[in-house]
Formats: structure tokens, sequence, C-alpha cells
């Protein structure tokens, strides 16, 4: 595995040091803070710096460089605070965009626009890799000299509606904080080579560093990142650059395996990463990761278990995931999602595979799924790999699995939708998918908890398929069927 | 319209045989040895196109004419007022004198000693053209549901082969062509499913290959199609089973309508299909059948397209009626004061077509229907109280389009 070159700019010293933006230092160069919460947060936990010496502001905008590893949703809600001349200063913008600078995993820059969040915090998308710019001219018309603390609030997961509604279960955040700069934004939004540097926590580590909670310790915990985080940090990276595999005319945007960037890293590390890979929301299910068929493969296993049914909740479970893929949210030119499902129990399973568009107008997660205000059936299309059959057949809200199935389901998007509560002005679903300016940014797996109860399923690979296909071509083979899609097929 | 119903055959032996209840019983299920009276059953409407004494129900018709002959296919019971006689029988049709005479019932298959249809057989469909069995060549594909309930729950569906049509019919096999398994698509310990049922057959290639209609009714109803080779019936091809979607028709009470009976025609000028449906039925009081059937066009895209991709447009409209729907008041005969009111349950439609499930004539649609008494209805025999089980009626009316 290449050793991909992860931190930016902090290996300069100097307070007023030139650095090229797409200079990197290798894994045993000076290591960023890693926050990381292993558990659920209790409330919004804040990360302060004093600064050793007061530093004179320079340029018109403040940026953080700092790698999101894991976010229990599609980004990460940040908000930076400064003091200075002895005044607190914070964003407050509620809504519209802002800048990003995003490095490859060849440390090349290139803008990424964010978004605003409620109360001014940033959305830093999942596996964001640069530089969060947060402009002065926002702050309104002050004078600021000398910077001397700077704050960042991790907005703690809890009842987050702009997830989808979900209580996580845990939120296992990991961000990689590597410092705060003064910089220039250029007018055409790149960033001129001078920046002041005011925090380097490269060199600095956690001194100068308090965490705090809203109330009581806080969940999350600081260390300096050690060469394996180091190296972790630059597998995802490089995962994330990387191009999905393709099966056919099918593009896969989650096979449940990390790739060869991970071959470097301890079998437990990578297992470990995998896992905090996915997020787990309403009653208490199970999900792990096992071995299916093939050198390396492995399949997602994910079961409602009936000990821990609490008939008092609600009636449903979740595991979620975002994209490793950055080419995976990108879902234009596609017909539909594709999973390949193994039922190992002699009767009909049930789960649904929920999309989440990023709508880049409203700045809104936007849910869609099989419900539909009509209670209408929806039309779903399978290929048992076993049997060789292809079947059609209706479903309802959940794709309904039959009994010992094995093989692919398609799903054309035709058949989606914005469940109705998602419409209500509070969640400002729109309801249209359009991939063609909307990246699709995360995928939950649900099932009705009840009817499932130790019903184990088996998932290996969620993709999407680029080609029309018929069921079975025995009588018209203009179009081809599923097996000869995903035998003969491209992804166009 | 009454008729004395005895098959006197033993006339034939020149023996003499009391018309006092004999009890005489023959294997074979044409033969009535046993004397009946005949009993008529109830018309509120138009006549039936064959009369068969009450304690016979004639119900789901199958109708093809091949030449100038008609073959009516339908499910009866053997043994009067006997529901555990299940039977495929046919009667042959001739045109004489501007109307269809449909001759004496001729049983194609009963229930078989063991097995997945050992309990009843119901519901076939038939139709021409070149199928390898047992390295002999036949002519006349049967699909039909069976079951190893005598309620006919859990059906399945299976095939039947003959030379002619009101020839001897030979079952495929011991196992149905379609299984149906009512845990596969069962999570909540359900087990009362009719299973798969209201097969039609329409040739694809006027030789081996057939669609094979069907209403499979689990947790969801849907319909759905196989495309099958069966020019060898010891190796049948199976093409995908696909749903046939219903866009286009409308149930009271439902946002999922379905080609409830659906029995299924091609018309090759315009590359599309009828179906003849029974509209969901609303009755309370047995039995909970329909009270109207209508017949439905689709171009036979149905079959093929699949609307993929995001589209926020809605579903295309694929279906779209025919003529008008038949109900009581279609059913009704003016000229008779006791027939003004018309049938009260009419279901299990079919649509006449030619040997291969093609449209007869253009413009032109003979559906056949059932019709059935009500329980409870005072003129039905007092000395058995399910005769309403044995009361059903097929009958014939005309949709122009």
């Amino acid at each position: 595995m290449k050793r991909k070159l992860l931190a930016i700019l902090l290996a300069v010293a100097t307070l007023t040091s030139v650095c090229a933006a797409g200079a990197a230092v290798s894994a045993a160069e000076p290591a960023p803070l890693v926050y990381q919460a292993d558990g659920k947060l209790d409330g919004n936990e804040t990360f302060a710096y004093e600064l050793s010496q007061a530093q004179q502001v320079t340029g018109n905008a403040l940026a953080v460089r700092l790698f999101v590893k894991n976010t229990y949703n599609d980004a990460f809600p940040l908000a930076v605070s400064f003091t200075a001349d002895g005044k607190e200063y914070s964003w407050t913008e509620k809504s519209g965009t802002l800048t990003g600078i995003e490095y490859n995993a060849e440390g090349e820059p290139s803008q990424r626009t964010l978004q605003w969040r409620e109360g001014g915090a940033v959305d830093v998308p999942y596996l964001f890799n640069g530089e969060v710019i947060l402009p002065f001219s926002l702050l309104g018309d002050v004078q600021i000299s000398e910077i001397s603390a700077l704050k960042m609030l991790f907005t703690c997961s809890a009842n987050s509606q702009f997830a989808s509604g979900d209580t996580w279960l845990a939120d296992n955040v990991c961000l990689y904080f590597y410092g705060i700069d003064c910089v220039t934004v250029e007018e055409d939004g790149t960033l001129s080579e001078t920046r002041t540097e005011l925090a380097d926590f490269t060199k600095t580590g956690t001194e100068g560093v308090t965490l705090s909670a809203a109330s009581g310790q806080p969940v999350g915990q600081l260390r300096t990142a050690t060469e394996e985080d180091m190296v972790v940090a630059e597998a995802f990276i490089a995962q994330y650059n990387a191009s999905c595999e393709t099966i056919g005319d099918v593009k896969l945007v989650e096979s449940f395996d990390f790739g060869d960037e991970f071959a470097g890293i301890a079998d437990g590390r990578t297992a470990d990463e995998l896992y905090r890979h996915f997020y787990l929301s309403g009653q208490e299910s199970d999900y792990s990761l096992t071995a299916g068929e093939g050198e390396g493969n492995s399949l997602l296993s994910y079961n409602c278990d009936s000990l821990v049914y609490d008939a008092g909740r609600n009636s449903y479970a979740g595991v979620h995931f975002n994209f490793s893929k950055k080419d995976a949210t990108d879902w234009s030119g596609a017909k539909g999602v594709t999973v390949y499902v193994e039922n190992t129990a002699d009767y009909l399973v049930s789960f649904a595979v929920e999309i989440f568009q990023f709508n880049t107008k409203t700045g809104l997660l936007e849910q869609y799924n099989l419900n539909d205000v009509a209670n209408k059936y929806k039309t779903l299309y399978a290929y048992n790999v076993e049997t060789g059959e292809e079947f059609s057949y209706h479903t309802q809200t959940f794709m309904r699995i039959p009994a010992n199935f094995k093989g692919w389901i398609r799903i054309p998007f035709s058949q989606y939708a914005a469940p109705a509560w998602s419409l209500a002005p509070a969640y400002g679903n729109e309801g249209v998918l359009d991939f063609d300016a909307n990246p699709v940014v995360k995928i939950s797996l649900t099932r009705l908890f009840n009817v499932n109860l130790d019903a184990t399923l088996l998932i290996d690979n969620i993709g999407l398929y680029y080609s029309d296909f018929g069921v079975g071509n025995l009588f018209d083979d203009s179009v081809p069927s599923i097996r000869q899609c995903l035998e003969e097929g491209t992804v166009a | 319209m009454k008729k004395l119903f005895c098959l006197l055959l033993t006339v034939l032996c020149g023996m003499t045989f009391a018309a006092c209840g004999g009890t005489t019983v023959s294997d074979d299920p044409d033969d009535h040895t046993e004397t009946e009276t005949y009993e008529e059953k109830l018309f509120d409407g138009i006549d039936a196109v064959f009369d068969e004494s009450l304690g016979y129900y004639n119900e789901h018709p199958s109708v093809l004419q091949d030449g100038t002959t008609r073959y009516l296919f339908y499910t009866r019971n053997t043994k009067k007022y006997d529901a555990s006689t299940d039977s495929i029988a046919v009667r042959v049709g001739t045109y004489k004198g501007g109307e269809w005479t449909y001759g004496e019932a001729k049983t194609c298959i009963t229930v078989s000693e063991n097995g997945w249809d050992s309990k009843s057989v119901f519901g076939a469909d038939v139709v021409k053209g070149k199928f390898l069995y047992n390295g002999k060549e036949y002519s006349w594909l049967m699909s039909y549901s069976g079951s190893d309930r005598s309620d006919r729950m859990d059906a399945d569906i299976g095939l039947a082969v003959a030379e002619t049509p009101d020839g001897e019919w030979t079952k495929v096999g011991s196992e149905a062509l379609i299984e149906f398994n009512s845990s596969e698509w069962d999570n909540v310990g359900l087990s009362y499913y009719p299973g798969c049922i209201e097969s039609s057959l329409v040739s694809f290639d006027k030789s081996g290959k057939v669609y094979l209609f069907y209403e499979e009714s689990e947790a969801f109803k849907s319909n759905y199609v196989y495309e099958l080779d069966c020019s060898d019936l010891g190796a049948i091809v199976k093409g995908g089973r696909k749903v046939v979607e219903t866009t286009g028709t409308s149930d009271l009470g439902t946002s999922n309508p379905l080609l409830y009976g659906g029995d299924f025609l091609y018309d090759n000028d315009s590359d599309s299909f009828f179906a003849a449906r029974e509209v969901r039925t609303t009755a309370t009081a047995e039995p909970k059948v329909a009270d109207e059937v209508e017949v439905l066009r689709a171009s036979a895209d149905v079959l093929r397209r699949i609307e993929q991709g995001v589209t926020q447009e809605e579903p295309a409209d694929w279906w779209s009626e025919v003529g008008d729907s038949i109900d009581a008041d279609a059913t009704a005969d003016m000229s008779d004061q006791s027939r003004i009111f018309g049938y009260m349950r009419i279901f299990s439609p079919c649509i006449a077509s030619d040997a291969y499930g093609y449209l007869l004539e253009y413009g032109k649609l003979e559906v056949f229907f059932t019709t059935q008494a009500c329980e409870g209805d005072e003129r039905l025999p007092s000395d058995h109280a399910d005769a309403y089980k044995f009361s059903q009626m097929i009958h014939t009316l005309v949709i122009t389009y």
C-alpha cells in the first residue's frame, strides 16, 4: 500500500510561513490531535485552545485544518469561535454555504462547498480532509486585532433532526485536528500562500487544550495521533479518492470490505475501523462483518435479537453508513439500487434500503424509501444466483426477501418516494430525486423489529445499476436479463 | 327448463333400473349410472350456456375456438352435492341456427390419488401448440390449479396434455409446475392463503412457448406471468416471472387493484392484451365473490417495459376498460318478469379466444362468466343447507368495442 501523505502545511513552523498547499508529511512526521468518542455524547463537547501568546490577525478568514474520519451522519457539525481582544466571536449563520479546501490522496487541493448548519455550525462532510474557511466578514463590521483563544464545539447527535430523525446509539466520532491559521481568501476562492499560524496541534499536542462537556465529563477523548492512526487516515483518504469497483453494469457503493488501501494495517485495527463505519439506531440490533465467499470478502450480518427487544420502544432498528468513496456519492446516470442479499431463514424477512440525497439547494438531507402516501405496492426485481430464477414481485415500504433467497434485488429509482412525514416544512424534503444536481451521501438499512426477530440478514454488496433490463428474457431479448447485466454489462 | 338428468346407461345393457334413488356408482366420473333428479338452478337473469342440475357447480369457464368448433372447459363436481369431487370438464360447442350449443360434459382430469392436487382441481385454461411429453407430441396444453386441501387453499399450478381438446388428458408429471409455499412469503404466522390460482395460457409462438398468467395470493395479492418454453415438457424452460402491473384499474377500498380472476388473450394486430377480470367484491354474505366483471386492454409492453431511473411522473396507466362492465343490470332478462333483476354474484370471467389464446374477432369479445345463488336464498332446497355452493352457472354476453 502506498503511504499517502496526509498532513499538509503544518510542518512549517514559522509564524508567517509560506506553505505549498499540496505539501504533505509522512506518517512519521508530527502528528495531529485525535478526538474520539467511543460512546454516545451526553451533550455538546468543547475543544478549547489557549494560545501561549496572542497572535496578530492577518488575512480575511480563519482556516481549520482537520480530517473527519468518523461521524454518525453524513457530516459532522462543528462550531468555531475565538477570543480576540478580550471578546468572544462566533459565526451565527444558519443556512447557506461556505468554502472548504479539500485535499485528495496526493495532497492536491480543490474547492468544496460546505453548508452552514443551525447555530453557526459548519457541516464538515464525512471523510473531509482539508480546511474549513470561515470568513471574518460574516462576523459583521468588527475590528479584530489579536486572537488569544480558539474553541470548537462538537455538537452531540442526541435527537439529531438533521440526520433523519434518528437517535444514534453511539456516536463514534473521530476527528483529526492539525491546526488553525489565519488565511487570505482570494477573489477566485483560492487561498493565498501566506498564512499566519494560530495553532499547530502537530507541535503542541494537547498542551493548552482543554476538553469539556456541557455537563459532566466529556465522553470524547483527545490523544496525539499514533503512527497507526496516521496510516489509517491515509488509508481512508486513499480509499475515499479511489473509484468504485464494478460488477457488470453495477457500481458498488458499499461492499462491506475495506480495500487494498488497508493492506498494511493490522487486521484487528482494520476490522475495528470497518465495524465503526456503521451506526445503529432505534431498537437495539446487532451487526457484524462476517466472512463471505472469496478471499477477503466480508458481508454485513444484521440481526434483530429478540433477547433485547423492548416493546416499549419504537418498532424500528437501523444500521446506517456513509459512503467510503467519493465516487459512491455520484448517482447520476444510474437506473436504480441493487443489493446482494442472503436470507438464511425458512421464512420471509424484510428490510428497507433508504437513501439520503443531499439537496445542494436547500442544504438538507432528504430521505427516500419505498413508502408511499397511498400504500401502493412497489415492484422489485430479483435474480436468485443459486436457482438462476429471475422474478419480479410486489412489496410495500420494506423489501421482502423470500425464504432462502440468495442473490440480487434491483429497485428502480421509479419505486422510491419521499416519505410523507419528510415533506412537512419542518423537514424540508422537496421530494425530488435529482442525481445530476445532488449527491447521495448515506444509506440506512432499516428493519421492522417485531416481524424480523432473530432473523439474520446477510448483505454483501449494495450498488447502482446502469442498464435497462428484463426479468429473464426468454421471449424478449431486446434488453438483457439481470444475470446478463451482471455478467456482460458495463457501467455506462 | 326442467330436465330429467337420468343417464340410463343401464338401458344400453338391456337392464331395467328403477329410478328410485339407485346407488350404483361407476368409477368413471362421466358415467352417471346413479339416477338423479334434475333440480333447476336459480335464474335471476339470462340463461346459462348449458344446463346442469343444481348440486353441480359449473364455474371457471375457459372457452376457445378451433376452426368451427368451440371447447368450453370449466370446473365441476362429478358427484352431486359433493365438493370433494372436483374435476375439469369440457363441453364441445357447435354453431347452429345463429347460436352456439354446448354438448354433454366430458371429464378431462380429476383429483390425483395423492400429491399436490389430491383434494381439488379447478380453474383450468387450455392452449394449442406443440408439446413433447414422454416421447409423444401433444397438441393441447392445459394449466390448472390444484391443492391437497379440499378448501382449495395453498393451491399450486400444474399441467396436462391431450391430443384433442375433448380427448384423453394426461397430467404432466406428479409435481406442480408453479408451487406455492406460503412460508416463503410469510413471516407473520398466517397459513391461510389461496396460493397460485386463475391460470391463463396464451401462446407466444403457436408452438411450445406460452405465457402462463396467474394470480398469487400470499400476503400480497399480485398478478404474474411466467414465460415458459413447454416444447419439451420433460425439460420446461422457465423464463422470468413477471408482475403484471395493474395501473389504470381501480377497485373500491384499495390502492392496489388486482386483475382478480384474470383471463388473458392476445391481439396480434394491436400487440395488446385483453383481460377479463372480476371487480373487487364488496359482498358481505356468502358467496363473497364479485358482483361484476369487466374487460380491460393494455399494450403488450406491460410485460416488457420496466420504468427505470428517476421519474417525477405518475406510473403509466397500462389498462383501460373496454366496453361496459357486466353487472346485475347487464345480466337481467327483461322479457321475463322473474328475471328482471339480474344476478347478484358475477365472477370468474373469460373471453372466448382462438386455439392459441388470441383474439377471435376484431371489435367483439364474447365474455363468459359465472353466477351463483346466495346463501340463504329461500328458493334453494331446504334439504341442502349448502345448496348455494352447488348453484354456479356459466353465461355469456358480448362486449363490443
